[in-house]
C-alpha cells in the first residue's frame, strides 16, 4: 500500500514562493483561488526576532472534514484516491462551499470565475491543452470548489506507466511544488514505507501535523522553526 | 408461465443491480444540499444565526484574522458588507471533540504511524 505524504521544513524555507509559482503553472489555478499559499509572520521580541514562512495547501487528511461534510449533505463530490490524496469531482460539486467552511486549514477554494494565469494575455502553458485531453482535476469549471490534488495527474501518469514506485523520485511523477524548492525544504513520498526518505526525515526531525486538535490526521508534516505555530 | 415469470424477474434484477451500485456512489438525483449555501440568507446562516441565535461576531472576526493564522484562505478578499472572516477555531469551539455539538467531520485523531 502506498500512502503519499509531504514534509515541509520551515527551518529551511526562506519564503521564495517558488513552490507557489510552480503549482500555479502546473495546475493553472485562478489567482483568486490559489492551491498553494504562503503564510508569513514574525516571532520573538527585538532584537531576537525572526520571520516564519509556512507554505500551505491541502493537507490531504486521512479523515478529511471536507469529504465528511460533502458526503453528509449527499453530494459526494470529494474522494480519496488510491494514494490517499483528497480529490474533488468538479462534475458532482454543487459549489455550496460547505467543505470550505469545515476544513480546519481553509483549503478548498470556491472558484468564482475561470481566469487565465496571466490575466488579459490569454491561456499559457498547460492552459492551452484542450479540456477533453486534460486530467479530471484540470477540467475546471466556475462556481465549483478546487484545491491541491497532490498533482493527481502525475500520479495517474505513474500508474499508466507502471512506475508507481517512482512517485516522489522522478520529476514526471512528483508534484511540481516539491521539485522546485531551491533549499530542499520540501519532500514527497510514501510514508507507508519505513525506509523511504520522507519516513526517515519525519522521524529524524520530529515533524508534526498542523492543527491536530481537529483530529483529521493530515498527510502533510511540518518541521517547525522555533516559535512557529502548529 | 411461472418459470417464464421467474426468468423475467431474474433478468430485471440483474440489469438493475449495476445501476443500483452506481447510484450508491453517484450524487443523489436531488442532492440534499440543493438549497444549501453559504450565502447570508442560505441554510448555513439560518441555522447558525436564527436557530442557534448566534451573533455575527460569535463566528466572524471583525478585525480580520491574525497574520499567524494557519489558514489557506487567510488573505481571501471578503464579500461586500461581510462582518469579517471566520476562523475554524470558532467552529471547533462548538463542534470539536467532546463538545456539545460535536460533528462527525472533526473526528478523533488516528494514531500516528
Amino acid at each position: 500500500m502506498t500512502k503519499l505524504a509531504r514534509l515541509i521544513d520551515t527551518k529551511r524555507c526562506m519564503g521564495c514562493r517558488s513552490c507557489i509559482a510552480a503549482c500555479a503553472v502546473e495546475n493553472h489555478f485562478t489567482p483568486d483561488a490559489p492551491w498553494n499559499v504562503m503564510i508569513e509572520y514574525e516571532v520573538g521580541t527585538y532584537p531576537a526576532v525572526k520571520k516564519i514562512f509556512t507554505t500551505m495547501g491541502c493537507m490531504h487528511c486521512e479523515k478529511p472534514a471536507c469529504k465528511a461534510t460533502c458526503d453528509y449533505i449527499g453530494v459526494k463530490a470529494i474522494s480519496k484516491n488510491e494514494f490517499g490524496a483528497v480529490v474533488i469531482d468538479y462534475d458532482k460539486c454543487i459549489g455550496c462551499g460547505y467543505c470550505a467552511s469545515t476544513c480546519p486549514y481553509g483549503t478548498p477554494q470556491l472558484n468564482k470565475a475561470l481566469k487565465s494565469l496571466v490575466p488579459g494575455k490569454g491561456p499559457i502553458g498547460e492552459e492551452t491543452i484542450p479540456l477533453s485531453l486534460r486530467h479530471a482535476t484540470h477540467r475546471k469549471k466556475k462556481h465549483v470548489v478546487e484545491k491541491c490534488s497532490f498533482c493527481a495527474h502525475k500520479m495517474a501518469k505513474a500508474v499508466a506507466d507502471g512506475k508507481v514506485d517512482r512517485i516522489g523520485k522522478d520529476q514526471e511523477y512528483t508534484p511540481a511544488c516539491d521539485l522546485v524548492c531551491p533549499v530542499q525544504a520540501r519532500l514527497f513520498g510514501d510514508i507507508d514505507d519505513p525506509d523511504s526518505a520522507i519516513s526517515k526525515r519525519i522521524k529524524e526531525t520530529n515533524a508534526v501535523q498542523l492543527r491536530k486538535q481537529f483530529g483529521t490526521s493530515p498527510q502533510v508534516y511540518y518541521v517547525l522553526e522555533q516559535g512557529a505555530k502548529s | 408461465m411461472k418459470s417464464l415469470f421467474i426468468v423475467a424477474l431474474t433478468g430485471i434484477a440483474l440489469a438493475v443491480s449495476p445501476l443500483a451500485l452506481q447510484a450508491a456512489d453517484a450524487p443523489s438525483a436531488k442532492p440534499v444540499a440543493a438549497k444549501k449555501s453559504m450565502a447570508e440568507k442560505g441554510r448555513y446562516h439560518r441555522l447558525h444565526g436564527k436557530k442557534e441565535k448566534l451573533d455575527c461576531e460569535d463566528c466572524h472576526e471583525k478585525g480580520g484574522l491574525p497574520d499567524d493564522t494557519l489558514f489557506v484562505r487567510l488573505h481571501e478578499p471578503l464579500a461586500k458588507n461581510s462582518p469579517g472572516p471566520v476562523s475554524s477555531d470558532a467552529c471547533h469551539e462548538c463542534h470539536g471533540k467532546k463538545q456539545k455539538k460535536q460533528v462527525t467531520w472533526y473526528a478523533p485523531k488516528l494514531p500516528r504511524k
